[in-house]
């Protein structure tokens, strides 16, 4: 197993550096400007100017040398820096990636935003899966009963209508109407865990987004947890275990349940770098600046160093999780060996 | 061996819940402790405190602004768009201002400059600023005329990057005495209210941005984000796209009148301009919302739930179409009239100093149902492009404000423009269909004019094939694509130009010979519209020696306007900068479309 992760992680390399090439020539390919939200008035001369400040005239392989080294070296020793309070080589004025709308680092801006992503998103991951195991368990095992037949009219609705709706309409009635919950969310607060109010305030900026999209999660996990405990249901070995005499609960949580969740763990941890990525629809609809906001505004700015490093980082994520995948697969069924 | 699998798939899960609750402080621990504001913001019309007049300045509590378009940094000379000026505006502060109406009124300057007081030289090529005594940045250190000076050179070193015009003319700035600063001009500046002045040039310091400048600037992200300055407040934390806390600066020069009112602004951005809106006029959860460009239908409705109120003013912001000009006679301008370089399909030199179809086209159109379809209250049918204060008297074009097919089908026919094959589209004189390719950005109030346009026109036999081009590519000033306003290879597009400042003699400039961009000049230039007479550059020169006082001055800039209405611009709706603000939000007056909204937010209250 050990050998089979370092190998997969050293093919990994070449595998990021060619996305890389790919979203820069993609990005470097599509039209754009940094400056196209100023005002009319603003002549050409100086447009140019700030195209030239900005290092947007230099030639594509220069740029994507220069972010590759900004990226792999100087980024790093950045974190490393940060982290043990070093300072290796000219730390001082070590150049960074910097996004051309806020002229800031961008790896600083995407650490910035992760908390509301991953409290939001995150949060909502975590019910969603809470909720979407039990429903699809008991539905696979009650299969045709009135809570299978409920769960099912549940969870189409939650998959078929999407977030954009659900939202707009928990944003007219709890907050227009009823005028519980605020209907953005404020990413300075810093919740206080000794203080019920400061921890209110998180819970009721959450609440709105959180609902949404844990029953849309939930929505396509449970389906697929039923269709996974339906086909183990039916296998000769559950017959086998239940004619040893082994109590029904026995027989579902440990040997059902443990060969259904191989495919159901798998798709959930496919999806966990679609946290990072961010919701961006519901991010938009409840203002909650993350990091899928944050790639959307960055390419309407065009701002080529903040998409091209959110991007990448997303691509990493992917990578990684791939690999997580791939070894819980291992860990869960022991037919599977690697080495 | 079970139970061992059994935890590490636990293990797993538990990595997985443990990424997605970090503590909220993690990785947010910069220089300012705004986290004591969350209580705060969400206190709504009900969060009163005492009376306006009379109290002490930032006992208000907290002011929660709506900017959906979230500002990047506060540095206006850095800014990618109006919301960083805006955001910059309430710390930094010029010279001088413009007021709603578009008068220049001092702010660090002790008085405006004129020729009576001797702060404009006579040959209008100088003019010198004296600043207001005793002032003091929000460190505590004194205001001198070298951070004036500083704030030019800043933004003349062409490495920097500077996102204003306003010192394009500017030969040098001098400091005379501490508070004294000339400016000189490389030329005669009728208008000399440009640099220093309004919230795209203000005054920063010399001592937090010197080493800042060049290709420095960028790597400056404190000073970016926390310009020292002036204003009523400061800083505290500045997230880009996203949020941005102030405090009350302790030194304002108003605090012994109590301004500011408010101790802490917050500037939350994200979202749409709908969402803005809701939270301000139906739910009562901010204080003002910027820029609400919402259909009529929706806002409306909004504002009656009686939470805020809609803020309308208009500047120059005049959505137009434009017709163009480029000469047919073998011109090397006529770029898009080549079969090679106009893959994009315009083909008619027919406007080419052509009153009569320019009339026609405008004739046929229907202002009033334009305006009432695509902005109700927050747009006014117009019939001049520079639709500011006297300037804008001129009578010449009132006629186009009533719709008149007739009058334009009679035009049409008089002058020979008939449908000779009964196709129901006109010809020239030459023969030529009068069917024009028509292009605008994509944006749904822009898309619903072309419809109804094209429905005039077919009433006068002209056809028009209408197109619409993403935004980010329409106004790209990298002209990366065809399709970008200023190669212009079509025959019509419509957008909307507006003023930064409201001087004629450079909104005028746009209409010169010399203006116009070409593949020569890389399509540097702001005469889009590749209108070009004799008679329009001479009479510009002569506005150009005009002073302020001048009599001749607002007839000859209705004349340069008259020119050009006649060929090459029609315009629609004079577009309203719409803005909504809580009923208990006080002092705002009206809102200023020619400088920052919050040029008067030291003054702002809120009642009770």
């Amino acid at each position: 197993m050990g050998r089979y992760i370092v190998r997969r992680t050293l093919f990994a390399i070449p595998t990021l550096i060619v996305i890389s090439l790919i979203i820069f020539a993609i990005l470097d390919l599509a039209p754009g400007d940094p400056t196209s939200q100023l005002p009319l008035t603003i002549p050409q001369e100086i447009r140019e100017q700030i195209r030239e400040s900005l290092g947007l005239n230099d030639p594509f392989m220069v740029k994507w040398v220069k972010w590759m080294q900004l990226m792999f070296i100087n980024e790093p020793l950045n974190i490393i820096d940060s982290i043990f309070n070093t300072c290796i080589g000219d730390c001082e004025s070590r150049a960074r990636i910097i996004s051309w709308s806020s002229r800031a680092p961008a790896l600083d801006i995407i650490w910035q935003r992760l908390p509301q992503t991953l409290w939001v998103l995150g949060v909502a991951f975590v019910f969603g899966i809470l909720i979407a195991i039990p429903v699809g368990v008991v539905s696979a095992y009650k299969q045709y009963s009135a809570f299978d037949n409920v769960g099912t009219f549940v969870t189409m609705v939650g998959y078929s209508v999407p977030v954009f709706f659900t939202g707009i309409v928990a944003i007219l009635v709890f907050s227009v109407w009823l005028g519980w919950f605020p209907s953005f969310y404020t990413t300075t607060h810093v919740v206080d865990w000794t203080s019920w109010d400061s921890v209110w305030f998180q819970i009721e900026q959450m609440i709105m987004p959180v609902t949404v999209l844990s029953l849309f999660n939930a929505a396509a996990l449970s389906r697929f947890t039923r269709a996974s405990m339906l086909d183990n249901l039916n296998e000769d070995y559950v017959r086998t275990a239940r004619s040893k005499g082994l109590r029904e609960n026995r027989v579902v949580f440990t040997h059902v349940m443990r060969n259904s969740m191989i495919p159901v763990v798998t798709l959930i941890a496919l999806q966990v770098p679609g946290i990072f990525a961010g919701a961006i629809i519901t991010e938009q609809i409840f203002r909650i600046n993350g990091l899928g906001q944050l790639l959307i505004i960055s390419i309407g700015q065009s701002d080529v160093p903040m998409v091209q490093t959110l991007t990448f980082m997303f691509a990493v994520l992917i990578v990684f999780f791939n690999l997580v995948a791939d070894v819980t697969y291992g860990v869960l069924d022991p037919r599977i060996r690697y080495d | 061996m079970k139970r061992t699998r059994l935890l590490a798939l636990l293990a797993v899960l538990a990595m997985v819940v443990a990424a997605c609750s970090p503590s909220d402080g993690e990785g947010t621990s910069t220089t300012g402790d705004g986290g004591t504001d969350g209580s705060t913001t969400t206190a709504g019309p009900t969060d009163t405190t005492a009376p306006p007049t009379g109290g002490n300045a930032g006992e208000g509590g907290n002011l929660l602004l709506l900017q959906w378009q979230a500002p990047s940094q506060a540095n206006p000379y850095l800014s990618t768009g109006t919301k960083d000026l805006l955001a910059g505006s309430l710390v930094l502060e010029p010279l001088a201002e413009f007021d709603p109406e578009g008068q220049v009124v001092p702010a660090l300057a002790a008085e405006l400059p004129t020729v009576e007081n001797g702060g404009i030289s006579e040959d209008q090529t100088q003019i010198t600023w004296t600043l207001q005594e005793d002032l003091l940045w929000s460190d505590g250190t004194p205001v001198t005329s070298d951070d004036v000076v500083f704030s030019w050179e800043y933004c003349s070193n062409e490495a920097t990057g500077c996102a204003t015009s306003a010192y394009a003319n500017v030969e040098t700035v001098e400091a005379v005495d501490d508070l004294t600063v000339t400016v000189t001009f490389t030329g005669p500046q009728p208008f000399p209210f440009v640099p220093f002045v309004g919230y795209t040039s203000p005054i920063i310091q010399r001592a937090q941005f010197a080493d800042c400048v060049g290709e420095a600037a960028n790597s400056c992200t404190d000073q970016n984000f926390a310009p020292i300055g002036t204003g009523p407040f400061m800083v505290t934390e500045l997230r880009p796209e996203d949020t941005v806390l102030y405090e009350m600066n302790p030194n304002y020069r108003g605090a012994a009148n109590g301004q500011p009112f408010f101790g802490s602004v917050e500037i939350k951005g994200g979202g749409d301009a709908e969402a803005a809106a809701r939270s301000v006029l139906e739910i009562g959860e901010a204080d003002y919302a910027w820029n609400l460009q919402v259909a009529p239908e929706i806002l409306e409705p909004m504002e009656a739930a009686g939470n805020g109120t809609v803020y309308v003013n208009f500047a120059s912001s005049v959505e137009a179409i434009r017709l163009n000009q480029t000469d047919p006679n073998g011109d090397p301008r006529a770029e898009y009239q080549g079969e090679a370089t106009a893959p994009t399909g315009g083909q008619h030199p027919v406007f080419y100093q052509n009153e009569v179809v320019a009339r026609a086209l405008s004739m046929a159109i229907n202002r009033e149902e334009l305006t009432a379809v695509g902005y109700g209250s927050t747009g006014e049918p117009t019939c001049t492009f520079w639709p500011v204060g006297e300037e804008a008297t001129t009578t010449f074009n009132d006629w186009c404000l009533t719709q008149d097919i007739e009058g334009a089908n009679a035009l049409l026919e008089e002058n020979g423009y008939v449908d000779s094959d009964g196709d129901g589209i006109r010809e020239t004189p030459d023969g030529v269909p009068m069917s024009f390719t028509y292009v605008t950005s994509t944006n749904a109030v822009r898309q619903s004019f072309q419809d109804l346009i094209a429905v005039y026109w077919e009433q006068i036999g002209v056809e028009a094939s209408m197109s619409n081009v993403d935004a980010g590519l329409f106004f790209d000033g990298t002209c990366a694509s065809d399709d970008c306003i200023w190669k212009f290879f079509r025959d019509i597009q419509m957008y909307t130009n507006s003023s930064v400042g409201p001087d004629a003699v450079s909104y005028f400039l746009g209409f010169l010979c010399d203006q116009i961009p070409t593949s020569g000049n890389s399509y540097g230039g702001e005469n889009l519209d590749r209108y070009c007479t004799e008679e329009y550059d001479s009479l510009y020169a002569e506005l150009t020696g005009m002073t302020l006082d001048d009599p001749n001055r607002i007839p000859t800039i209705h004349q340069l306007q008259d020119l050009v209405l006649t060929h090459a611009v029609i315009p629609l709706v004079n577009r309203g900068t719409v803005s909504a603000f809580a009923n208990t939000i006080q002092g705002v007056g009206e809102l200023n479309p020619w400088d920052s909204e919050y040029w008067n937010i030291e003054g702002w209250t809120r009642s009770s």
